[in-house]
């Protein structure tokens, strides 16, 4: 239960997130090659680390695992391929106008909800219209205009301005189609989803499991290959890893670095499947820069340099993830380096607080955290490195919900954080953007109320300008603004979210998308999510 | 016997050192040449004990032992804290809802109820989250959620004790109320209470660490046992002394506080229990020489029993011998504490299994019974010798029915059937006089009379017509009418059944009375013995002129007790030198104080009255 | 006797309630994020607080709540929108069948504890058993529950190590699924029960009526069972009834580790996702059970100790 708390909090944040990396093959440590065909039938049992608040894309906000459960049965507009690009998946295609602020969807032929209505331009109209009422993404859907139906089978996204990568958008929550019967009766639709997806909802009790069968009329020929699958929820890491070992489980999410290590060491018995690039999200402390101390940014900068990255990764990550300086991973086509100040520096950290103390007084901190034993320990490790450099950091525990109301808010002085798994850099607009900045007291989705002219425009330019070069030097300058402003003080890529399943289980990180293309492995954070239509069992 | 005595000091040597050692380190948690206890990575993470960090590494490479060290402040703290803050307002309202009663009462525990029946699990989670976790925070959760439970208690020990005759008789003495709970219940509540806060740390301290598993216990980096458990949990199986080394601290803990708990109750807990009869002591090098009287029906040759206390060896009974015959009646008097109850039990093996050396024969009919094995001397008990206690009230089973209690020997050792057994319970009842015998089978003890419950342990007694009546002080209890009618029917069953009486009274003038034969007890010794009319009439014996002296008056109250003789009685752990009546003695010279006067021709005292002429001593 | 009960069943959970709802009410956080999410717009959230009713004074959405309650509803919950009744009547079974299988098990290790722990008081076989029940007692129900696991599902495979299994599906698995979560919850209260028992046993085996049950020959066992234990088990059986509130708490845990869709996991989810009305109804259901499970009880003493019956 602790742990849904950081996994609500992340997913939260990564509402319209929820896509992957950039292009990777194989998944590492996954003994993939699987020798014959995939087989039809067996029934395998998932373990989920909470349960969903409800399975309406529409009005159920969903986290990591609720798309785990869900898009068996409710499938999105579009996909991400292993490049990171997008792809259409229930739509045909989507064409931008020249100026990026219109999108046409043409919606695919031949697919039905199990319910038996066929997906239409229509459908997919309404959809549209109820995700842009819904309060859920009112902010991400700010520059939405109208959708207009240009034929039974095409839909016309009117956009605000230009927004080069709305596709993205698509592949998440916003673009999950729902036949009418659920837009009409939502209610029904969160208990009992309907789709169009390669299962059918069989049973669901909740905190328990959430059950389904293979959908015998799916659209895309000779899918799914499993004839059941039953999501187990499990709220403790270490009895879900334990109950995979038993046997009662043929795969888990988890975050545990330990899991890793010990699974990892059985490479016969089990696979592991680790998330990589732009779906990994990262750790951080996130820092209210209005309030003071925090308003100076020598307090910031003197942070991050008493932060010893090594020494958190090899003590509480079982070495395996890497150091973060920047939103994006270094093997993204996103990243630009410039690793101050994210570099460790007690001299400079030290003088730095001296220079404020002797300005401005002691220096005290107070920084939240949830609190579950491994949030925690992070706090505690830092804690003790900012008390080196001569900071007073004491730490306040809050649960999730007071603690994200406190950042939305500006209640806060420092926090710990974990954020941006977006597939693609503008997923992070309405979190660094100035004009979602707010004064304290007022709701901010810009947490750390960092206002810069610079970085603001930045983001502007990814959004609306096409050209991806254009767009890599907007988003470095991003990066070298998040640098000197120190808003968030980076400590690494939690790549550690990750899949572990019995060897036996397989097609994990190698579906195909609809039109041939190989699709995204894992996708979502912290513990991440996958198609399950191509998953099959071998030896069955 | 001695072994198990000296082993059960020595775990509670261990348990106080055990915490006398937590404490230290709780309190000197800071001064420990350890490493600070949120000093992270003193060495490498997770690492198994070492030179420098003898309990090893936590997961941020700090020193286990000092967070362990410095749990103990934290939790010992939360321990002790909730349990007094629980008792501070716990106790008060108890004790006034079980001393006041009526409408006190009922709104306190009506208070009570609906604090019992609020989920402690939303309180826990409201308050922390609301007001913070820290120590001060968790303490008062734990301890506001404690204190419904020592309202109950508390409540329930001050009734028990408020109908006792102490407080009934201060009250009625005009005490006033403060003075009564002060002096009289406090003192007696403030046992079952200590015994119990010893149990309730150990919940507090278990109970925190549920707190910290649902993140609501104090704030990192302090460190809680409860927190350290959670926090070494996910490495159980790669670094499991994270988790040990705080759990079996916390164990050892929660044990001694217990043992030391234990040990407080039994030391204000004299009495003794068991449901196996006492082992025989190997006899002694030299037993005295006796001859075994075939012809006798009783014959009880040196019977001794003594119990290993806290305070030493207790000589409650010191070579007790006599014989009865059947038709007689035989009366064992002294002060109490005399051990005259305690001679009964010991002649019929009622003692307790612990602690307890007993010696000398018991022969029935010339069968030595101390001898007989368990099984065997279970068929001698009943079936030949049947016992009467003092207190009617405590002899019967509170929750059978007088009918199951009656009928259960006539069954188990006559082998009587459930319809023979009642027909032949009810001619029983009849015959002690109970009235409407048939009713009275369906009954509780509670709902019978005092002198009417008496009856039926009369009847019970007798119920498989026994050779020897033992009857412990069967009157005292009961009002003086009753009094007699009880002895008249014990007379009149003598009589009937052809029986031998052992009476033991205080009360001289029912000895008078009643008895055919006199043995006078003091200080577990037989001081004089005689036929009944000699005794009174001739007293040789110091002692027994005291307790003649102290027989009520014709203008005496009724159900007077005895006068108490002048000096206190003697302590049986530690008798005085030389005749242990002596310090008490109006006609101690100094030899009484240097040796132990024997007991010759039926009297132990160096100069006896009435024959000091004739003996010229 | 009835009406009274009724009566005192009213008060409680009226005062109990009142005072969990201004508990709830205090807490930081907002029950609108919690639904919305961050990404919520201003407006929307201040739509969906109204609707909620959630800017009332605390007294009239408790009397707004209360008034629903008397006709039965329980109010729909922020987060599911699924009535609160419903959620409630389908976690209910789980947790009632833990608690009474923990129950079960507690004392059927308990009983056997205290008597033999009394019987022999103060010989090795009532030191062992002792530091047996301290060990039970200081193991966090995180840590044995996790070793459960291990022993019973991972080494030996013997049970399943998580899941639940209702009645309605299969009673052999449901009977599997509810053991390893039972045994966890049993252990504190084994050491409790055991130590409770073993007292009284001792001071019963103290009193006059058992000497004299001896004085007429009966057998050992005869005394223990037929005599001596029904008078001692008094104070275990308020302690049981007194327990359930604790055992919610210990329940919360075992559910998590175990995944047991139960009433404690749905309570705590909901104080954390700000969930009031999931969390009141938690709150009636626990109140109302707790009078109820003293009701009988008191019904039990009466049984077990025929002086009660006349007061």
């Amino acid at each position: 239960m602790i742990k849904r708390l950081t996994i609500l909090l992340t997913a939260a944040l990564t509402l319209v997130a929820c896509s992957g990396p950039r292009p990777v093959a194989t998944t590492p440590g996954a003994a993939a090659t699987s020798t014959g065909g995939p087989a039809k039938g067996g029934k395998i049992v998932y373990g989920l680390s909470a349960d969903a608040n409800g399975f309406n894309p529409v009005t159920d906000q969903f986290a990591a695992q609720s798309y785990s459960m869900v898009t068996t049965i409710i499938e999105p507009l579009v996909s991400v391929d292993a490049n990171g690009d997008w792809k259409p998946n229930l739509a045909e295609s989507l064409t931008p106008n020249a100026t990026y602020d219109e999108w046409t969807i043409k919606v695919r032929q031949g697919i039905n909800f199990t319910d038996g209505l066929t997906l239409t331009g229509e459908i997919v109209k309404s959809n549209l219209e109820a995700q842009q009422k819904s309060p859920l993404t009112s902010a991400t859907l700010q520059p939405l205009e109208g959708i207009e139906l240009v034929d039974p089978m095409t839909v016309k996204v009117k956009l605000k301005q230009p927004w080069v990568v709305f596709p993205y958008y698509l592949a998440a929550q916003i673009g999950m189609m729902v036949p009418p019967s659920t837009l009409n009766n939502p209610l029904g639709g969160s208990r009992t989803p309907v789709g169009t997806g390669p299962y059918i909802f069989k049973e669901y009790v909740p905190d328990s499991r959430f059950v389904v069968t293979r959908n015998p009329h799916y659209w895309r020929d000779g899918l799914p290959y499993l004839d059941e699958i039953e999501f187990r929820i499990l709220p403790d890491t270490q009895t879900r890893a334990q109950s995979l070992e038993a046997g009662s489980l043929d795969a888990i999410g988890t975050t545990r670095d330990e899991d890793l290590a010990k699974f990892g060491a059985a490479k016969d018995a089990y696979t592991i499947h680790r998330t990589q690039g732009m779906a990994v999200s990262e750790a951080m402390f996130m820092l209210n820069t209005e309030v003071a101390p925090m308003n100076d940014v020598r307090v910031r900068q003197a942070m991050a340099a008493a932060m010893d990255r090594k020494a958190i990764i090899t003590t509480l990550r079982g070495g395996l993830t890497k150091e973060a300086d920047s939103p994006w991973t270094k093997d993204s086509k996103w990243y630009a380096p410039g690793g101050a100040p994210h570099t460790y520096d007690l001299a400079k950290a030290t003088s730095l607080v001296k220079e404020y103390e002797a300005e401005k007084g002691e220096l005290k901190v107070e920084v939240l955290s949830t609190p579950d034993p491994n949030t925690m320990q992070t706090v505690e490790l830092a804690q003790d490195m900012w008390r080196k450099a001569g900071i007073d950091v004491t730490i306040k525990q809050a649960d999730q919900a007071d603690l994200i109301n406190r950042a939305l808010t500006g209640n806060f002085t420092a926090t710990i954080w974990t954020a941006f798994s977006s597939p693609d850099p503008d997923g992070e607009y309405i979190w660094l953007h100035q004009a979602y900045a707010k004064p304290i007291g007022a709701i901010s989705l810009n947490f750390s109320r960092v206002k810069d002219d610079e970085l603001s425009k930045a983001l502007d330019v990814g959004r609306m300008n096409p050209d991806e070069s254009a767009r890599k030097q907007a988003y470095a300058t991003v990066q070298k603004r998040l640098r000197d402003l120190v808003p968030y003080i980076f400590i690494d890529h939690l790549d550690t979210g990750a899949i572990i399943t019995k060897s036996k289980l397989r097609g994990i990180g190698e579906q195909l998308l609809p039109d041939g293309e190989k699709g995204l492995p894992l996708t979502g954070s912290p513990i991440p999510y996958h198609p399950f239509s191509q998953l099959w069992v071998n030896g069955q | 016997m001695r072994r198990h005595h000296t082993r059960r000091q020595f775990t509670t040597v261990l348990a106080v050192s055990w915490i006398v050692l937590v404490i230290l380190a709780a309190i000197t948690a800071d001064l420990l040449p350890l490493p600070a206890y949120d000093e992270t990575l003193t060495g490498p993470a997770s690492e198994g004990p070492t030179l420098a960090h003898p309990l090893g590494t936590d997961a941020l490479g700090r020193d286990v032992a000092s967070r362990v060290a410095y749990g103990a402040r934290v939790s010992l703290l939360v321990g002790i804290g909730a349990v007094l803050l629980g008792l501070a307002i716990g106790a008060p309202l108890g004790i006034l809802a079980g001393y006041r009663r009526k409408l006190t009462d009922a709104v306190i525990m009506a208070v009570n109820d609906i604090a019992l029946a609020f989920p402690a699990l939303v309180f826990a989670l409201a308050v922390v989250a609301f007001a913070g976790a820290s120590l001060r925070n968790v303490l008062i959760v734990l301890g506001v959620l404690g204190v419904p439970a020592w309202t109950r208690l508390i409540r329930g020990t001050t009734m028990a004790f408020s109908r006792r005759e102490f407080v009934l008789a201060a009250r009625l003495l005009g005490a006033r109320d403060r003075r009564i709970l002060v002096r009289e219940i406090l003192p007696n509540v403030a046992v079952p209470a200590a015994s119990y806060a010893f149990i309730g740390m150990a919940v507090v301290i278990v109970a925190e660490g549920s707190l910290a598993f649902l993140g609501l216990s104090v704030q990192a980096p302090t460190p809680t046992w409860g927190g350290l458990i959670n926090e070494g949990r996910p490495m159980l199986d790669t670094a499991p002394h994270i988790t040990l080394a705080p759990s079996v601290v916390m164990f050892l803990t929660v044990l001694s506080f217990n043992l030391v708990g234990d040990r407080l109750r039994a030391r204000t807990d004299v009495r003794q229990s068991g449901l196996e009869p006492v082992r025989q002591a190997p006899p002694a090098a030299a037993p005295s020489v006796h001859v075994v009287r075939q012809d006798t029906l009783l014959q009880v040759e040196e019977m001794r029993t003594h119990f290993e206390t806290e305070r030493g060896l207790v000589r409650a009974v010191d070579g007790v011998s006599f014989t009865l015959e059947r038709g007689k009646t035989l009366a064992i008097v002294g002060e109490s504490g005399s051990g005259k109850s305690m001679l009964i039990r010991s002649i019929l093996g009622l003692l307790p299994g612990s602690g307890v050396i007993r010696s000398g024969s018991v022969y029935l009919d010339g069968e030595n019974l101390t001898s007989y094995t368990p099984q065997e001397m279970r068929q001698v008990l009943g079936p030949r010798m049947g016992t009467v206690f003092q207190d009617p009230m405590t002899a019967l089973n509170p929750v059978r029915t007088i009918g199951a209690q009656v009928t259960e020997p006539l069954r188990v050792h006559l082998g009587l059937d459930r319809k023979q057994a009642r027909a032949e319970a009810i001619r029983l009842l009849a015959q002690v006089g109970l009235p409407d015998p048939v009713r009275a089978l369906k009954r509780y003890p509670h709902e019978l009379s005092g002198g009417m419950r008496q009856r039926v342990t009369i009847a019970m007694a007798l119920s498989c017509d026994p050779d020897v009546l033992f009857a412990d002080e069967p009157t005292t209890a009961l009002d003086v009418t009753i009094q007699d009618q009880v002895l008249r029917l014990i007379h009149r069953l003598r009589q009937e059944r052809h029986l031998a009486v052992v009476l033991v009274s205080h009360d001289l003038a029912v000895v008078r009375q009643w008895a055919d034969e006199v043995i006078v007890m003091y200080a577990g010794k037989v001081v004089e013995r005689g036929a009944t009319a000699e005794i009174f009439s001739r007293t040789r014996m110091p002692y027994t002129e005291a307790l003649l002296q102290a027989v009520p008056k014709l203008g005496d109250p009724p159900h007077h007790r005895l006068r108490v003789i002048t000096g206190r009685p003697p302590d049986l752990a530690a008798l005085p030198p030389g005749c242990a009546f002596q310090p008490r003695c109006p006609y101690a010279q100094e030899r009484c104080a240097l040796e132990a006067p024997p007991l010759e021709e039926d009297c132990a005292c160096w100069y006896p009255l009435n024959v000091r002429e004739s003996h010229g001593r | 006797m009835i009406a009274g009960r009724l009566l005192r069943l009213v008060v409680v959970l009226l005062v109990v309630t009142f005072l969990s709802y201004a508990l709830l009410s205090l807490l930081p956080g907002d029950t609108v994020t919690q639904i919305l999410g961050p990404g919520a717009s201003e407006e929307a959230r201040a739509q969906l607080r109204s609707e909620l009713g959630l800017d009332d004074p605390l007294l009239v959405r408790y009397g707004v709540w209360l008034g629903d309650l008397v006709t039965g509803d329980f109010g729909t919950s922020f987060v599911s929108r699924l009535p609160v009744a419903e959620e409630l009547a389908a976690r209910l079974p789980v947790t009632i069948e833990l608690l009474v299988a923990a129950q079960l098990v507690a004392l059927g290790l308990a009983v056997p504890m205290g008597i033999t722990a009394a019987r022999n008081a103060g010989r090795w076989i009532d030191q062992t058993l002792t530091t047996l029940s301290f060990a039970l007692l200081s193991t966090p129900v995180f840590v044995s529950g996790v070793l459960l696991i291990l022993v019973f599902a991972v080494k030996w495979q013997l049970l399943p190590a998580t899941g639940w299994t209702p009645i309605s599906l299969d009673l052999g698995w449901n009977i599997t699924s509810v053991v390893l979560p039972a045994l966890t919850l049993a252990f504190a209260q084994v050491a409790v029960y055991a130590r409770l028992l073993r007292t009284d046993l001792i001071a019963t085996l103290q009193e006059d009526y058992i000497t004299l049950a001896r004085a007429r020959g009966l057998s050992p066992r005869r005394i223990l069972w037929r005599h001596a234990l029904r008078p001692s088990a008094i104070t275990l059986i308020t302690a049981i009834g007194l327990n359930l509130g604790a055992l919610i708490g210990g329940a919360v845990i075992v559910e998590t580790l175990f995944g047991l869709p139960g009433i404690g996991r749905l309570i705590v989810d909901s104080i954390f996702s700000r969930d009031y009305l999931t969390v009141q109804g938690g709150v009636v259901l626990i109140s109302a059970g707790y009078v109820l499970i003293n009701f009988a009880v008191d019904l039990v003493y009466a049984a077990v100790d025929p002086r009660i019956r006349r007061a």
